[in-house]
């Protein structure tokens, strides 16, 4: 018999559940508290829509919480939402995980709100969310998403191309023409990483015939190394490289979790006078390898900065104002974007030497 | 007619009903910090597909919990069966042989379904036919099942996924009732069933209590075992089908966080805390109110920090509660007061 009992209260769980959803008509009300918050949650997110309406939701989805790279996101968005008298939400996992940033993505999408911003850990598997998004009428501006199907915009910071040209660049400035390098992103499907990587292959491949690639090659493309989801994957990955290739020059570090792995491989092994590193990522995080000449280049954006610029353009094409080259969002670094279909590049772009480490340091 | 409700209660399982209380508590608790968005359509829809996900891929962990041991390849089994059936949806294998899109698709489920259990079998073995440690053995696989789905998608992610799987992960049944939390359901039910009324399920949760008790009542061990492995290769699968539909993408290494939180799923239902317990619909109340804890401050604006730190105090708490020697404490210091006041 009590059996029975927990069968129909599980039963009466569930009709509950079930009975919020069934309001999804709009019309039929139902009795219940349920029913009367979901009707006048659609009446209040309609009166927002309007563009003389109080208060707009906007909603950050990021890789992972918890460190200053996307902390940064947090506090640049939250003085835009008090700028334009917004709600800002800022969601992530706790630890850099697909699957866990999915979830994120769903509850973020709950929330209704009218931009979402989101960082794609796995680009490919976002996109099936995003279009829930989109279908309900949600602007998606993604950062770091170039090749998604399913967003409005994406911002980058800058042009991914140039972005790897410019260390392939500096790699043949600082090392040599002839120098042998390799190159490791976060992983092999994070977009922005790959771009760059692939940029810094082609570029060498083409001015400097002499400087060599130790990675792996694949249908003509790069196949870089993986560095996963935090330095310590990165530290052992370039112990087993380095033994593997000792005559390496350089080691060009897309994802800025793994750089710090990297160099302490490097400096572990007595290696550091004959393998520099050339990092992308926060200068204060990375100081004393730039110190001690590890990390001889590097170069950054402040990821605050495409936070405001990406809400800044979800609510300009909201209004219905638009976004075009050469437009100002109000914000350093992307005073004069360039606007390339639905990529929108800004200019925000910070080298950092030993010379200019200190100002570095206190902008991230 | 109120008092034998009074009997049905005080006779219905105490976890059940505290599990329930804590989870309309929670939802009201929750709800009310960002009703707007909480109460909304979208959200039950949306917690219901992540519960679903979550939900698969507790009961893959319970089968082999109920029987005393662990199955930390769960995951990695999910991915490779779901890569297998995949890759042969998408025509990527056999596409020659198979050009009818609806038999790619039941023969991709049954691939991937076939997977799963004999990935389930390997456990099997190695855990009930050698007599080795449940958790080395399934680390240990787990590493094997997922280096040998990065070999079949080399590294990079799979794309793509039939009409009928895409609806899977983000269509509703009439409209309403997400088809996710429909298969969730339908497998909750079958595993009632499994572990309520059929003798399997009973040697299951004797084997869990006391293996020699069950060798000695006639029973083979090894049966017991190899069957709770294939089942829970068989739930591993379902779950990597789950996951393909919710992402339209093959991954080797999604979902590593998954593990966890369908441990926390069981424990919070009381699998492990009597050897050999625990009820399934525990654990889809359990299901139930981890969800709302996760969505519900999430929507509230709370950090993922502060949910997971909720979990941990609601685990500990429950432990503690569970303990037998706590319990038996507790038992003295009320039997002493009585006695004081008698």
């Amino acid at each position: 018999m009590k059996k029975l009992v927990t069968w129909t209260l599980a039963c009466c769980m569930t009709a509950g559940v079930l009975a919020a959803c069934g309001n999804g008509g709009g019309e039929t009300t139902k009795s219940g508290e349920t029913a009367a918050a979901s009707t006048e949650a659609k009446a209040e997110s309609k009166a927002e829509k309007e563009p003389e309406g109080e208060q707009i939701v906007v909603a950050t989805v990021v890789k992972a919480i918890g460190s200053n790279w996307f902390d940064s996101m947090d506090w640049e968005g939250t003085a835009w939402a008090e700028e334009n008298q917004a709600e800002h939400h800022y969601i992530g996992p706790t630890s850099m995980d697909s699957a866990a940033q999915l979830q994120c993505i769903s509850d973020a999408i709950a929330l209704q709100p009218d931009i979402l911003t989101v960082v794609p850990i796995a680009a490919d598997a976002c996109d099936a969310l995003l279009k829930q998004a989109q279908d309900q009428g949600t602007l998606v501006v993604t950062h770091e998403g170039t090749g998604l199907l399913n967003n409005d915009y994406n911002v980058d910071a800058f042009d991914n191309n140039s972005f790897g040209e410019n260390f392939a660049r500096k790699a043949a400035e600082l090392l040599g023409e002839d120098c042998k390098y390799a190159c490791m992103v976060g992983t092999l499907t994070t977009p922005a990483h790959m771009a760059w990587s692939e940029a810094f292959y082609k570029y060498a491949n083409e001015n400097y015939s002499d400087m060599v690639c130790a990675n792996d090659i694949s249908d003509g493309g790069i196949m870089p190394l993986e560095g996963g989801a935090n330095a310590d994957t990165a530290y052992s990955v370039t112990k087993q490289f380095l033994q593997a290739n000792p005559d390496l020059d350089v080691f060009y570090v897309c994802s800025s979790s793994n750089v710090t792995g990297v160099a302490r491989a490097i400096e572990e092994l007595g290696m550091a006078d004959s393998v520099k590193v050339l990092a992308v990522g926060t200068a204060s995080g990375q100081k004393s390898y730039y110190e001690s000449g590890t990390i001889i280049y590097g170069a950054f954006w402040y990821p605050g900065a495409a936070q405001y610029a990406c809400y800044e353009v979800g609510k300009r094409v909201i209004s219905g104002e638009g976004i075009k080259t050469g437009d100002d969002l109000g914000i350093d670094g992307y005073h004069d974007i360039t606007v390339d279909g639905k990529n929108i590049y800004g200019s925000a772009w910070l080298d950092v030497t030993l010379d200019n480490l200190e100002e570095m340091c206190n902008i991230l | 007619m109120k008092e034998t409700l009074k009997k049905y209660l005080k006779n219905c399982d105490k976890r059940t009903i505290s599990l329930l209380f804590i989870t309309v508590l929670l939802i009201l608790v929750i709800g009310s910090m960002n009703p707007k968005s909480f109460f909304s359509v979208y959200n039950f829809k949306s917690m219901s597909r992540q519960l679903a996900e979550i939900g698969i891929y507790g009961l893959a962990l319970f089968t082999i919990v109920i029987s005393g041991g662990l199955n930390l390849s769960i995951v990695a089994i999910a991915n490779l069966s779901a890569i297998c059936g995949g890759c042969i949806m998408q025509g990527l294998i056999l596409g020659d042989v198979i050009t009818d899109p609806f038999m790619r698709l039941i023969l991709g489920i049954l691939v991937s379904l076939t997977v799963g259990v004999l990935s389930g079998v390997i456990n099997g073995y190695f855990v009930a036919g050698l007599g080795l440690t449940a958790v080395l053995v399934t680390s240990a696989t787990s590493q094997l099942f997922q280096g040998i789905a990065l070999v079949i998608t080399k590294g990079s992610a799979i794309v793509g996924a039939p009409e009928a799987i895409i609806k899977l992960g983000s269509g509703d049944l009439w409209g309403n009732v997400p088809y996710l939390m429909l298969l969730a359901v339908i497998c909750y039910g079958i595993t009632h069933f499994v572990f309520e009324y059929t003798s399997y399920g009973e040697q299951c949760r004797l084997l869990g209590a006391n293996a020699t008790a069950n060798r000695y009542s006639g029973n083979s061990n090894f049966r017991t075992l190899m069957k709770s492995y294939m089942l829970s290769g068989f739930f591993s699968a379902v779950g990597g089908l789950v996951s393909y539909s919710r992402m339209c993408a093959l991954r080797s290494d999604y979902g590593n966080s998954l593990t966890s939180t369908a441990m926390l799923v069981i424990l919070m239902g009381g699998a492990w805390i009597v050897a050999g317990g625990g009820k399934i619909i525990n654990i889809f109340i359990a299901l139930l109110s981890i969800q709302v804890i996760s969505s519900g401050l999430t929507l509230a604006g709370t950090s993922n920090f502060t949910r997971n730190t909720i979990w941990g105090l609601l685990l500990v708490g429950i432990l503690l509660l569970g303990t037998p020697q706590i319990k038996e404490k507790f038992m003295k210091l009320r039997s002493r007061r009585r006695q004081y006041k008698v």
